[in-house]
């Protein structure tokens, strides 16, 4: 299968009067039908490089190659056929509505007068379609919510009909209902509208949960790949600096040198495994670790009258077992055991 | 606000819907009809300008209007008077307004800014600055050289250049400052700057010629032969036309400029062609009408509210007519009854314009 989108050892960055930036050589290419996301720190220059993509910023050197062309070949109406871009823009001082803000996408296909065709209108309604938008149609740019007005923005991206799309953050200020919603959304139209969507985004999680394609971008290095793979080459990590950790099982972020006392966890065998990791969990928060050595504090955790219960022995005081009914106040008496030892 | 009237249209369509049907077809479905509103609007613009002619100092009856087309041999005094000075002022304010309600609208899209226009940027102001240099500089050497046809030319060009070097300025402006509040101060503070130095030039000048610009100053569309009109009209017709040649890219500047460039417009290009069609109208009236206040940042808003919509195909059209339609009605309100006296036009459009433009600003402000 061709490459959707192919850079070769570009760079990117600009010169303006306040400050200058310069960030490359990238090279990296992405497959039509494929979920993209780049992430890293702010100021990295994500949103240049995907500026650069669009052809709205002129590369420093090196090639953007779509469809086998470089952008620099394909005039400007024509490369809007090839890539719809959705940016950070926020602020539409006239009162546009949905309908026309989508219609908008057609641009690129329309005469000099800008009249749709029926053609046309039945794109905008597809577009409206799939991003479950239809009830908003006639409400303007400023009367509805973030999330809607983002679902807007991305209808006429795909009103624009183009194989690529690049969005600058679409999933910023979003509630997580409406994070995900989007996200699923656009990993849809990737998939089964055999689309190339790359996305930049701050949200971890998301990114390794959804991404086809992992674009790790730092201040000196770029990495590519599933997330899985960063996750199994412990990639992820480079992204904070070494001042946490990533756990690829769980998914969580830690910290270094964090986990300063140790605790062995006795679970009873009716006690189901999620409650065994909550409770790990928890512990680790507090700077616990849980062993599976002896260790000076143990936690008996077992299960009557249908309630879970945490008995908390620890060597210093034999006589002192307290009972605790949830996890809340057994991280409360692990808390004032730390300041004991 | 919009909402609000939104509101009554409907409510009031919806009675007009109920009571009244003509001919089995709803009067009420043809209102929110585009064509429909259109032809209403243009029907008015007719009878107004028909109002505008016949109203003034001296009476002139619908039968005395219809009567130069008929006889063409004996021209009576009163249409002497309608053929030498009615009819060059009403096709002055038709003009005037279209320019006015034109170039307003390129501006707002232009700076992005739904409270901007070439008075409230300055932009005026600009060319009130370039008419001054030539109607009191030069026309203190050569007293008669702004009354002659070159002297029109002059002092187009002269507005123009200054509607443009303005426009250069508050355009770098606004590459600085994103807010629009921010941009509406600033902009006045240029057109204040340039008063102040209209202020010094003039008391550089002699009486006469100092009387004449401050005529001119307060607006007026009655001292404009046709053959001022002539020679305006070239200049306005290549404003117009430049703006409906960039209906589809000033469609796309709604959006802003990143998304204008991402759908294959050259922003670049759009936006000089832009620049260029605002200079020549804000650039045109204010050489020949004075600077007139408060019609070409209402007109857009009217237009936008009555078709709603903001798609420049139609709101180009719609603003010129609508910019006519204020243009004429404010000339006829401006002529006192029975008597000779005509206000100056321009604090009549500004009487027109304030309460809306406070509207739409409380508005903003409430959310």
């Amino acid at each position: 299968m061709s490459c959707a989108l192919e850079v070769h050892n570009l760079y990117i960055g600009y010169d303006r009067h306040d400050r200058t930036f310069r960030s490359g050589p990238f090279f990296f290419s992405l497959r039509q039908g494929e979920l993209a996301m780049l992430i890293g720190p702010n100021g990295v220059g994500k949103s240049t490089l995907l500026r650069t993509l669009a052809k709205i910023t002129r590369p420093l050197s090196g090639d953007v190659v779509i469809n086998g062309t470089s952008i620099e070949d394909i005039p400007r109406s024509e490369m809007a056929r090839y890539l719809a871009f959705v940016s950070t823009e926020t602020s539409f001082p006239f009162y546009l509505s949905i309908y026309d803000l989508i219609s908008l996408g057609r641009i690129p296909y329309l005469n000099w007068m800008g009249r749709l065709s029926a053609a046309d209108r039945r794109i905008v309604d597809q577009a409206i379609d799939q991003m479950q938008i239809g009830h908003l149609k006639n409400k303007s740019l400023q009367e509805v919510s973030d999330g809607e007005r983002q679902k807007a923005l991305i209808a006429r991206a795909l009103a624009q009909d183009t194989p690529l799309i690049l969005l600058d953050e679409p999933t910023a200020f979003l509630d997580v209902v409406n994070k995900y919603n989007i996200i699923h959304l656009l990993n849809d139209i990737a998939h089964q509208q055999k689309k190339t969507v790359l996305l930049t985004t701050h949200d971890l999680n998301i990114a390794i949960a959804e991404a086809d394609k992992l674009l790790v971008m730092l201040n000196d290095q770029f990495l590519m790949g599933a997330p899985e793979d960063l996750q199994m080459k412990n990639q992820i990590n480079l992204l904070f600096k070494h001042q946490f950790l990533f756990d690829p099982v769980s998914g969580m972020i830690k910290r270094h040198g964090h986990l300063q006392h140790k605790a062995i966890i006795l679970p009873q065998a009716s006690v189901p495994r999620t409650v065994v990791r909550l409770t790990q969990k928890a512990l680790e928060r507090i700077g616990f670790e849980a062993t599976d050595a002896d260790a000076s504090i143990k936690i008996v955790l077992y299960k009557s009258d249908q309630e879970y219960c945490w008995e908390v022995e620890a060597d210093a005081k034999p006589a002192d077992v307290a009972r605790c009914a949830d996890i809340y106040s057994l991280c409360r008496i692990l808390n004032d055991l730390k300041s004991l030892h | 606000m919009r909402r609000t009237c939104l509101k009554y249209l409907h409510l009031f369509t919806g009675f007009i819907h109920k009571n009244i049907r003509l001919m089995g077809i709803s009067i009420g479905k043809m209102l929110r009809q585009r064509s429909f509103l259109f032809l209403l609007f243009f029907l008015l613009l007719v009878i107004l300008f028909l109002i505008d002619v016949i109203v003034g100092e001296a009476e002139i009856s619908p039968g005395q209007l219809f009567g130069i087309f008929t006889h063409t041999s004996e021209h009576s005094a009163a249409q002497l008077i309608l053929i030498n000075f009615r009819l060059p002022k009403a096709f002055a304010a038709v003009m005037a307004g279209i320019a006015l309600g034109v170039s307003g609208l390129l501006t707002q899209t232009y700076f992005r800014n739904p409270l901007a226009g070439p008075d409230v940027l300055g932009i005026s102001a600009g060319s009130s600055l370039g008419v001054a240099i030539v109607l009191l500089a030069v026309g203190q050497f050569f007293p008669n050289f702004v009354f002659s046809t070159v002297g029109s030319w002059t002092v187009i060009v002269a507005a123009c250049i200054g509607a443009g070097i303005t426009m250069l300025i508050i355009t770098l402006i606004a590459g600085w400052v994103r807010d629009h509040v921010t941009l509406l101060v600033l902009g006045l503070m240029v057109g204040a700057a340039f008063s102040a130095v209209i202020t010094v030039v003039q008391y550089l000048s002699n009486e006469s010629l100092l009387k004449s610009f401050v005529v001119w100053g307060f607006g007026s569309i009655r001292h404009l032969s046709f053959s001022h009109l002539a020679v305006m009209l070239p200049f306005i017709l290549i404003g117009i036309i430049l703006a409906f040649f960039s209906v589809k890219s000033l469609n796309a500047l709604l959006i802003g400029e990143r998304y204008a460039q991402t759908l294959g417009i050259h922003v670049g290009r759009a936006r000089l062609v832009v620049f260029i069609s605002i200079i020549l109208l804000a650039g045109t009236v204010t050489a020949f009408c004075g600077p007139i206040a408060f019609v070409a940042i209402t007109v857009p808003h009217i237009s936008r509210m009555i078709f709603r919509t903001n798609d420049h195909f139609v709101l180009i059209p719609t603003s010129l007519m609508i910019g006519a339609i204020m243009m004429l009605l404010s000339d006829v309100f401006s002529q006192v009854p029975g008597s000779d006296i005509a206000l100056p036009i321009n604090a009549i459009t500004s009487l027109m314009g304030i309460p809306l433009i406070i509207a739409l600003l409380l508005r903003r402000k409430m959310g």
